[in-house]
């Protein structure tokens, strides 16, 4: 429903100025943000996004930067889907807080300003992957803000009881899940969230895996590829078997059943273990966290993905916009607020030796989380790649996946479904795919 | 019928603006220029779009183009399975969830009109307060009921041994339904109530000196007479099923039952947002306009009488 | 029924009045009352069925109000309790402490989106009911070349699907500026062919053309005919666009979503819906949505009550000739 065409814009500019004419726009002049620093007139820069303690990072910033100010918009739900009708409208923000997986898209579609004179400098403060994902076709379209390595939030006080060791391979994993659910029938050892599908792209990652890649001048999708179709073996199992719940992560369903005991572990990115925190503080103490289970002959682990602040398309202050950015995510300033208030697993090398992510967890039993993903980062293999049509691939796999659950379907033949339709998608689109 | 119907008429002869021809424009104008602007011309726009498509080559980092198409964009529409799969899911949600809240709306209206009800202030006001929870908070509520783990009311039924679960396949439409019938069954009662209390009591009167029993006389007279009510509150609930959006979408955040383009509308904002591709989604909306014409045209004609009655009342 | 409303001119009409040949007998004084008989407003009533149909309406009474009172109840609890404590006990009681939290959180927003909801509410239906009356009155009062097709796109256009239009009106909005302002919720709600179409039909019931003729003779203008006189006559029938209106644009998700980005102007909706969504990351949002929906309903509740004699009246018109 989005309006894009050029023509359809002229057409309802034609009809606003037929509007203008009867005098009642006249309340209705106003100026974007952005607009051109005039003598004096400091810059105004438009700023959305959702990582928590925004707010006093873009005080601090303004308090320094009297002639950038900066104003934040904290991103809600549905937020998302808006930046994009609103930048097509000529009407969005100036920066925005992406994840990286929807930037192919967004740079495809015009949507975003390549920032490369601006920060191309950054580069040797981001870890390679984090700078690879905002870099396409050699130019660099954002700041890389975080990551999510993973790793297991298990629950010691339920595995001990059943005299379980933590699995430190899927296979293990496996025979753990029918030892707990045999000993409780009530336990079960994971949550298999159809929706969810950060939990099952870290593990395509892992796997060495992606669904998207580039050959030469066209994409291939491997939506279906072989470590895609390890991982749904995997999970068929533990489904087939009874093994797993099956709920929508976020829902108040799942996080009573994570509150009583019913999910014995949770594996996921960096950012999980504040969330589960908050949404089981009865069960403080009672956590751990461990390297996520590998697959057999590799010490591979994955990552669901990060997020970069990206300078949008009716910018007019690409500079000034890109240069709150590159201090917001990479100075030395910010790195320990990021981290601590944020939530945010750092992309940067300053942040990765900041003493804040070291800090002892009371909620993991006086843990240093932070030790597991940093391993777990650096054991991620740096062979994702996002493609153009994320949004259509994440639906159908989620979709698709539904119909798994309710034993309507396979995950094999789930995979064959969405990779069918990804494919489609992007051969209307007039991209070149390759098989 | 004849009550509602026949007006003295004849006696109102109308200002044909002699004189002064441009004022019943002056009148109209307000309405004629804001119906121009936010309603013809986004429609004219949603039409045009849907006729181009963003075209794009090699890997795409060259850039977008936007082509004509002509009718590409409904060929792939209406050649979408799903798509078309969405239209008979809420075909037959309108089909059971109609009825039954015009059922539940038209009884409760017809009892609160007999005079059998005492408190009748307090039942109304009960029947009407879901519909002052707004539709997206109404889903909200109902989420959590609709949870196990957390739902009072699938406890209670567990206790009494039935093992409900009303986010399940087979189940989640009618779990929609319910939200529906819960929020609207309310306005359409009191739309049917306001049209029974004006319908001259005499007329009953002579009914019931004939013998008729008040239910007879519910059903026989009391209905009838108020049918454009009923067909009005029915035709906007048909419209409602077509374009339902808000319930299904909301409760999709607490079961995967739901998919992304569970109905036309949920499909057409999956094209436009998630699908990033906004003509597709202009020729999806411009499809489900048609349907709900259509469908509108239909029941019209399907109560043609009726209608001819109410238009003579123009 | 609706006399008590209408204005004496009004009555002349007889809005409500027993239509000629409607009638054929006379009405008969009614019978006297007999032992398990009462008379309610002249219709006789059994006792046993007025007992037994007020107890079988307690069955849907209990089904509409059941997810109200766990929002009642839900409102009461902490957060921790919310979902550990059975959903119809209440269990510590923390309404007060909820509400002084919806009350000051983020700046206390939430009475700013409750005030933003009232203004799009109580000014938007205002302008609409003014807007769908002068059009009505004047398709009622007035014959004029385009007036049968100007009826047709009434009627038609009640047919066109919302979300349809929701996306090229928000770039409509863009374009004239009025994207993230009032005007942009205010202005496209004020198109609402269903307060036309009533008003229009309850013109013609109402508004009784030898009076403007005579008013006219007294040389008063076409537009203070219609402020004087037409406005006032149609003043129940306005009602009921009001109610509709006000209830539209209270319930309004969709279009404030899109064109509104400044927290300070958003309505209820979609602050709670929000607040919902952000729940997922801040669990202390979820009691607060519970709060801020029950606080929601209450002046809708009001509003309600406050209406609940013009029903039998004002929304007669669109009932039965709609």
């Amino acid at each position: 429903m989005r309006l894009t065409t050029r023509t359809a814009r002229v057409a309802a500019m034609a009809l606003a100025g037929a509007f203008a004419v009867t005098g009642l726009a006249a309340c209705s002049t106003s100026d974007d943000g952005g607009s051109a620093a005039a003598d004096g007139e400091p810059v105004e820069i438009d700023f959305w996004g959702w990582v928590p303690g925004l707010e006093d990072l873009v005080a601090q910033w303004n308090d320094e930067n009297p002639d950038i100010q900066v104003s934040f918009h904290r991103m809600t739900g549905d937020d998302g889907q808006k930046v994009e009708a609103a930048v097509d409208a000529g009407a969005g923000p100036d920066l925005v807080q992406l994840s990286t997986h929807n930037l192919p898209d967004y740079v495809i579609a015009g949507r975003v300003q390549d920032i490369t004179e601006y920060v191309a400098d950054d580069e040797s403060n981001y870890t390679a992957s984090s700078w690879a994902s905002v870099s396409f076709d050699g130019q660099i379209y954002g700041v890389p803000q975080g990551i999510g390595p993973a790793a297991t939030m298990y629950r010691t006080d339920i595995l001990d009881e059943y005299g379980i060791e933590m699995p430190t391979t899927w296979d293990e994993y496996v025979d753990a899940a029918r030892e707990l659910h045999e000993a409780n029938p009530d336990v079960y050892i994971a949550n298999m969230s159809p929706s969810e599908i950060g939990q099952w792209s870290q593990e395509i990652q892992q796997a060495e895996s992606s669904w998207y890649g580039i050959d030469g001048d066209s994409w291939t999708v491997g939506v279906n590829d072989a470590g895609s179709q390890l991982v749904a073996e995997r999970w068929q199992t533990l489904l087939d078997e009874g093994l797993v719940t099956t709920e929508q992560v976020w829902t108040p369903e799942y996080w009573a059943l994570v509150n009583n005991g019913t999910i014995a572990t949770v594996t996921y990115a960096a950012w999980f273990p504040s969330l589960l925190a908050e949404n089981a503080a009865d069960t403080s103490g009672q956590w751990a966290i461990a390297p996520m289970p590998k697959n057999a002959g590799s010490d591979n682990s994955g990552d669901s993905g990060g997020a970069a602040v990206v300078v949008l398309a009716g910018a007019e202050n690409p500079g000034a916009a890109a240069e709150f950015a590159s201090w917001l995510n990479g100075s030395d300033d910010t790195q320990e607020a990021l981290i601590t208030v944020g939530g945010l697993f750092p992309s940067t090398v300053n942040g990765l030796a900041s003493e804040a992510l070291l800090t002892e967890s009371e909620f993991y039993g006086g843990q240093v989380i932070n030790e597991v993903f940093i391993e777990s980062a650096e054991q991620t293999p740096a062979t994702w790649v996002d493609g153009p049509n994320y949004g259509t691939a994440q639906t159908a796999i989620t979709d698709e996946f539904a119909k798994v659950v309710n034993g309507d379907l396979t995950f094999l033949e789930a995979l064959d479904n969405a990779q069918a339709i990804t494919v489609a998608d992007l051969e209307d689109r007039g991209l070149n795919v390759s098989e | 019928m004849t009550a509602v119907t026949a007006r003295p008429t004849a006696s109102r002869r109308r200002f044909n603006g002699a004189g002064k021809p441009w004022v019943p424009y002056l009148f109209v104008a307000p309405f004629v220029l804001l119906f121009l602007v936010f309603l013809v011309s986004p429609i004219i726009v949603a039409v045009w779009n849907s006729l181009f498509s963003q075209q794009s080559s090699g890997l795409g980092f060259g850039g977008t183009t936007t082509a004509f198409v002509g009718l590409d964009n409904f060929a792939r529409a209406l050649s979408d399975q799903d798509f078309l799969v969405s239209f008979g899911r809420v075909a037959l949600y309108g089909l059971v969830q109609v009825p039954v809240m015009m059922f539940i709306a038209a009884t409760l209206a017809l009892l609160f009109d007999s005079a059998l009800v005492r408190g009748r202030r307090f039942f109304q006001f009960a029947a009407f307060l879901p519909y002052a929870v707004p539709g997206v908070i109404a889903a909200l509520l109902w989420g959590f009921l609709y949870q196990p783990s957390v739902s009072p009311l699938i406890q209670a039924l567990s206790s009494i041994g039935v093992d409900a679960n009303l986010l399940a396949p087979g189940t989640v439409l009618w779990s929609i339904a319910n939200v529906s019938i819960w929020s609207y069954t309310g306005i359409n009662m009191i739309i049917m109530f306001a049209a029974l209390q004006a319908i001259p009591r005499e007329i009953y009167e002579a009914a019931r000196i004939d013998g008729a029993s008040d239910l007879r006389i519910a059903v026989g007279i009391k209905l009838p007479m108020i049918a454009p009510a009923v067909l009005l509150t029915t035709l906007s609930s048909i419209i409602g099923t077509l374009q339902l959006f808000n319930e299904p979408q909301v409760l999709k955040n607490v079961t995967a039952n739901i998919s992304s383009d569970y109905t036309p509308n949920m499909a057409i904002y999956a094209a436009s947002t998630l699908g990033k591709d906004p003509n597709l989604a202009s020729a999806m909306a411009v499809i489900l306009g048609v349907a709900t014409l259509i469908v509108s045209v239909i029941v019209l004609r399907l109560n043609n009488r009726t209608t001819k009655r109410a238009s003579d009342g123009l | 029924m609706a006399s008590d409303t209408l204005s004496v001119t009004a009555a002349t009409t007889m809005p409500d009045a027993p239509e000629p040949g409607a009638a054929p007998r006379a009405p008969k004084p009614p019978k006297r009352p007999r032992g398990a008989t009462t008379f309610v407003n002249g219709d006789r009533v059994s006792r046993v069925g007025m007992v037994i149909t007020t107890a079988a309406l307690l069955i849907p009474t209990a089904y509409f109000l059941v997810p109200v009172l766990w929002l009642v109840v839900a409102s009461t609890k902490s957060t921790g309790d919310l979902f550990s404590t059975p959903g119809f006990a209440f269990a510590d009681f923390h309404l007060w402490d909820n509400l002084v939290e919806l009350s000051t959180y983020d700046d206390g927003i939430y009475w700013r989106w409750a005030f933003n909801s009232v203004i799009y509410s109580v000014i938007g239906s205002a302008l609409t009911a003014f807007v769908c009356a002068l059009t009505g009155y004047a398709l009622a009062v007035y014959r004029f070349r385009g007036r049968n097709v100007l009826i047709g796109i009434v009627l038609g256009s009640m047919l066109i699907p919302g979300t349809v239009i929701a996306q090229p009106t928000y770039v409509l909005l863009v374009n004239l500026g009025l994207n993230n302002t009032y005007w942009g919720i205010l202005l496209p709600a004020l198109v609402f062919p269903f307060g036309v179409l009533l008003s229009f039909i309850y013109a013609q019931s109402s508004v009784p053309i030898e009076l403007i003729e005579a008013a006219r003779l007294d040389g008063a203008g076409e537009f203070r005919i219609f402020a004087g006189m037409g406005l006032r006559l149609m003043s129940t029938g306005l009602v009921t666009v009001l109610l509709f209106a006000f209830l539209g644009s209270w319930n309004s998700y969709l279009l404030p979503l899109l064109v509104l980005t400044d927290q300070e102007l958003m309505p209820l909706t979609v602050g709670l819906t929000g607040w919902s969504q952000a729940s997922i990351t801040i669990p202390g949002l979820q009691v607060l949505t519970v709060v801020g929906s029950l606080v929601s309903v209450i002046p809708i509740a009001i509003v309600f009550l406050s209406l609940q004699r013009y029903w039998k009246s004002g929304l007669t018109a669109g009932g039965v000739r709609g």
